[in-house]
């Protein structure tokens, strides 16, 4: 099957998603999605690297080995790609055997199967490689047949390298992926944009990186793993980092994962609900509180931080947290000349996944606390298992149409500069 | 009220739905030990495309005392699952079985001695 019509007329594909940008109109508005992901083309990469790096590269191994799901299925007389037999397959015993692979099983033993996570052809359950030609029709056409109009693209098993040991590997590949980027996409379709992923082991090759690349059409940002180890994000140890982005006027984002979130093993047991519900924030959260008690926005004027893929019901949590203690331990954050919420008022924050609370009136609260008209940028984490589309936003009924308007676009097209 | 024709009787197997166009709406009819459902091809979560997700036995827990717990997949309680998030239905009667109040809107599914046919 052509990689352009892997969507369409699929099931499980978008074509409900579609239906909606018909009914509500979705594509009379300016929508950007401010977080979607590729699965980024490892085999690409070394072609960008320095020969004495490509062969080292090549034994890397970022992915989760698929012939170990084939075996897996194979016990079952199943295979990952074909409709399973609920009667037939015992499939408690398949979901608890998938799961000794991975604790992140997004698929949750076989019930998410939308084709991007389980493409029908012969692809596994785990990362697949990505084509170019399938980047750009999904984000260029199938996103706008959604009423999407630009995207952030963001790596996929990139964001993984940061726990890897290998410094000078981390700085090679984060310098191929851009590359790559650069020369199959970005400012080569008007849709698509993409941030830099800085090197956490070494902010000075980071800093040159901006340097070299930062003022690229489709270049929006920087990219800052929050899971990552060594220091804090309010250490000066970043300060090449931001001192490049701010030059640039590049957004510094920062992207969660679950990767070397530290109780991962201990909830293993219990599934992937909890894992996901606080691996994703969690980090985020100290990335944020560490920025703000360390006076990053003091140190760095005009420097923007944008969080990403956490939700948002934390943020009024940390804002009440963060200003409860400074008014007794003021003396500890001397830098600071407001409240820290006064802070985290003037950062960005996407929308995915965007909570529901059982009182749905409770987020018009969340949404205020954080002035979420000027400061919420509408994200759909597409193709991942829960991603969001743009009627999340467009359907929430407090919200004004202009506010509407600016979250599910035009915040992210004044932050990103993308025209 | 438009009455549609689905398939013959000997078209259906068990948990397999076949779909019609009933109005401009998809609908997804499903056959389960001879008796007979449909549901709008929408989930009320997400709109995705709830009748061509698959469907599975409800996964369930019965305690055994001392505080432990056996989780096992019934073969009795059958769910439809939107392929897009996950969410989960009761093939029965289109309730979401984590939040009651999402439904899948449901239509009535009439049966003859050799077809189907659905109503909305």
């Amino acid at each position: 099957m052509a990689t352009s019509d892997r969507n369409r007329n699929i099931f499980g594909g978008l074509d409900n998603a579609v239906k909606q940008a018909d009914q509500k109109g979705l594509r009379d508005l300016f929508i950007v999605d401010a977080d979607c992901h590729i699965d980024e083309p490892f085999t690409w990469f070394p072609k960008y690297m320095p020969e004495t790096w490509r062969k080292k590269y090549r034994n890397v191994q970022f992915s989760y080995a698929s012939e170990e799901y084939e075996q897996v299925y194979a016990k079952f007389s199943a295979t990952p790609s074909e409709p399973l037999d609920p009667m037939k397959v015992d499939m408690m015993n398949l979901y608890n055997e998938l799961r000794t692979l991975s604790p992140w099983d997004r698929t949750m033993g076989h019930r998410v199967r939308r084709p991007e996570i389980r493409p029908e052809d012969d692809e596994p359950l785990g990362f697949y490689e990505q084509k170019a030609e399938e980047i750009v029709d999904t984000f260029t056409t199938r996103m706008n047949d959604i009423g999407i109009k630009r995207s952030m693209l963001f790596p996929n098993q990139l964001l993984e390298l940061p726990n890897q040991p290998d410094v000078q590997l981390e700085v090679e590949v984060s310098n191929a992926y851009i590359d790559y980027m650069l020369d199959k996409f970005l400012g080569k379709y008007p849709e698509l944009f993409t941030s830099i992923y800085i090197p956490s082991s070494s902010p000075e090759k980071g800093a040159e990186l901006i340097d070299r690349v930062g003022s690229e059409k489709g270049i929006a940002g920087i990219l800052i793993s929050p899971t990552r180890p060594g220091p804090l994000s309010g250490d000066e140890y970043w300060n090449p980092v931001y001192e490049a982005a701010r030059k640039k006027d590049l957004p510094v984002c920062f992207h969660a994962e679950a990767f070397a979130y530290p109780l991962i093993d201990k909830f293993n047991k219990e599934k992937y609900l909890p894992i996901h519900a606080l691996s994703f924030p969690i980090p985020i959260i100290t990335q944020l509180t560490s920025i703000v008690v360390s006076g990053v926005p003091e140190r760095f004027p005009g420097l923007k931080f944008v969080f990403i893929e956490a939700g948002v019901s934390w943020i009024p949590w940390i804002m009440y947290r963060l200003d409860s203690e400074y008014l007794m331990r003021w003396t500890e954050a001397p830098l600071l000349k407001k409240f820290p919420s006064e802070y985290i008022k003037e950062f960005y924050f996407t929308s995915q996944p965007l909570e529901r609370p059982r009182n749905r009136g409770d987020m018009e609260w969340v949404l205020r606390a954080f002035d979420a008209e000027s400061q919420l940028l509408y994200a759909s984490d597409y193709p991942h298992w829960d991603f969001d589309v743009p009627s999340v936003i467009y359907d929430i009924p407090f919200l004004s149409s202009e506010a509407k308007q600016r979250i599910l676009g035009e915040n992210a097209r004044k932050l990103f500069r993308m025209n | 009220m438009k009455t549609q024709r689905v398939a013959k009787i000997s078209e259906f197997s068990d948990l397999r739905p076949i779909f019609v166009n009933l109005n401009g709406t998809s609908v997804g009819i499903y056959k389960f030990r001879e008796k007979y459902y449909a549901y709008a091809n929408q989930c009320p979560h997400q709109a995705g495309p709830a009748c061509e997700g698959i469907v599975i036995g409800n996964t369930e827990a019965e305690l055994l005392g001392e505080g432990r717990v056996r989780e096992f997949v019934s073969k009795e309680n059958m769910n439809i699952v939107c392929p897009w998030h996950g969410v989960e239905f009761d093939l029965t009667t289109g309730v979401c079985r984590a939040d009651p109040r999402y439904q899948l809107r449901s239509y009535e599914v009439v049966v003859n001695a050799y077809e189907v046919f659905v109503r909305g």
